[in-house]
């Protein structure tokens, strides 16, 4: 459909690209603070939409004044800032998440499909580790384990980028749709008991942007061919 | 009658008898101006133990303050008790900020103890247990009741108790039954 200019990566992974998607899930909380309000006031007590909306326009200013140097910087400037700045359980749960995300990345300056693919395993490993949460258990576990199940088959399949990442959103929306049946065991919503099934988790959901916001981030760049120019960051 | 404490007998007894001003209830030393000893021993005894530092974690920092206050008063007021309440702005809510600062303020060089209310207290809590480098080395989180966990921490800290002894003081405090 477009002229691939390399035969196995026409999108470069690079610093770049990273700050690009932490913009856009950025974006994303922010166009759906409402929602994501909406769907923690009917099982915690709602401020899930606002305290990650809160965590990642402090994200953004720390990305604007300064110049990671890898992706791997990007993502542990992203955790941090969430850790410290969102004031829920989502902020230690995402910002462990993003700083063993970018833990795993080491300092490549560009990161391959099967690296994703092993940072987003690391990010889940640390948010189950944090929360000690299984699944099932109605958080956004349920979201992560069938995405990192889709992007590891992805890249041992050596699918294209745009693709794995379809797969990727696809499984981590079904896993928070099935969240919806279940009962809650953590959090506030635990409290609920039977009451807390039939609404999604707002943990859940909230991943799914996060992922969605990566899988458009690299089909843009995709489309555009543009990615990989250094000092699209803003500097 | 020759038992009877010497302040009854003063209070019954027709002041012309025995008034309390010559039969004083707590005697002067015969001699006070004689220069006291302390016996050998006090001398070398080792320095003061710095007690354990307990630190209380809560969404609220009414509630946080609340339970630190009721710890404080209980534990004898030597042992140092922080709060890290809510947000840096007042809000409810849970900043690794204050945790830290807390938990430094309460270090004495003896440990730490945190008690944390609900969720994201605990999260946030353990992330900088599992992070911070930089922090005092023992300083632990006990799984235990807010309110009696706290006091119950206090009592065992004012005894000197170790921090882990002082965190299983607290755990502890989730068998207590109230009625």
């Amino acid at each position: 459909m477009k002229p691939v200019t390399t035969p196995d990566e026409p999108v470069a992974l690079d610093t770049a690209f990273f700050v690009a998607w932490i913009t856009k899930a950025a974006q994303a909380i922010e166009e759906h603070l409402t929602r994501l309000g909406e769907l923690d006031a009917a099982i915690g007590d709602g401020d899930h939409g606002t305290n990650l909306d809160r965590g990642f326009a402090g994200v953004l200013r720390v990305l604007d004044t300064t110049s990671p140097r890898t992706p791997a910087t990007v993502l542990a400037l992203t955790g941090t800032t969430l850790i410290s700045k969102v004031g829920g359980a989502s902020g230690p749960l995402y910002g462990t998440a993003f700083r063993r995300a970018g833990n795993a990345l080491g300092d490549a300056e560009r990161i391959d499909l099967p690296g994703l693919a092993a940072a987003l395993e690391a990010a889940l490993a640390a948010i189950r580790k944090l929360g000690a949460a299984r699944d099932g258990d109605k958080t956004m576990v349920d979201a992560f384990v069938p995405a990192v199940a889709a992007l590891n088959k992805a890249a041992a399949d050596a699918v294209p980028l745009v693709a794995a990442l379809d797969a990727t959103v696809a499984a981590a929306e079904a896993g928070a749709q099935a969240t919806i049946a279940m009962q809650a065991v953590k959090g506030r919503a635990s409290y609920l008991g039977p009451r807390s099934v039939g609404h999604e988790d707002p943990g859940a959901a909230s991943t799914v942007l996060i992922l969605t916001a990566l899988r458009d981030t690299a089909r843009e760049a995709s489309e555009s061919g543009a990615s990989g120019e250094p000092g699209v960051n803003g500097d | 009658m020759t038992r009877e404490p010497a302040a009854l007998v003063g209070a019954t007894v027709p002041d012309t008898v025995a008034s309390p001003t010559t039969t004083p209830v707590f005697p002067a030393p015969a001699a006070a101006s004689e220069p006291i000893t302390m016996p050998e021993s006090a001398s070398t005894l080792p320095p003061l133990r710095p007690l354990v530092g307990i630190v209380l974690v809560s969404h609220s920092a009414l509630l946080a303050e609340g339970a630190a206050e009721l710890a404080r008063q209980l534990g004898g007021g030597e042992v140092p008790v922080e709060s890290a309440g809510g947000l840096p702005d007042g809000g409810i809510g849970t900043s690794i900020e204050l945790i830290e600062q807390a938990v430094r303020a309460a270090d004495r060089g003896a440990g730490v103890v945190v008690l944390a209310d609900l969720g994201s207290a605990v999260l946030t809590v353990r992330l900088l247990l599992d992070d911070a480098d930089t922090l005092p080395d023992t300083v632990v989180l006990a799984d235990a009741p807010f309110v009696e966990g706290a006091v119950s921490a206090a009592v065992a800290a004012s005894s000197g108790a170790n921090a882990e002894a002082v965190r299983t003081a607290a755990e502890e405090a989730r068998g207590f039954r109230k009625l």
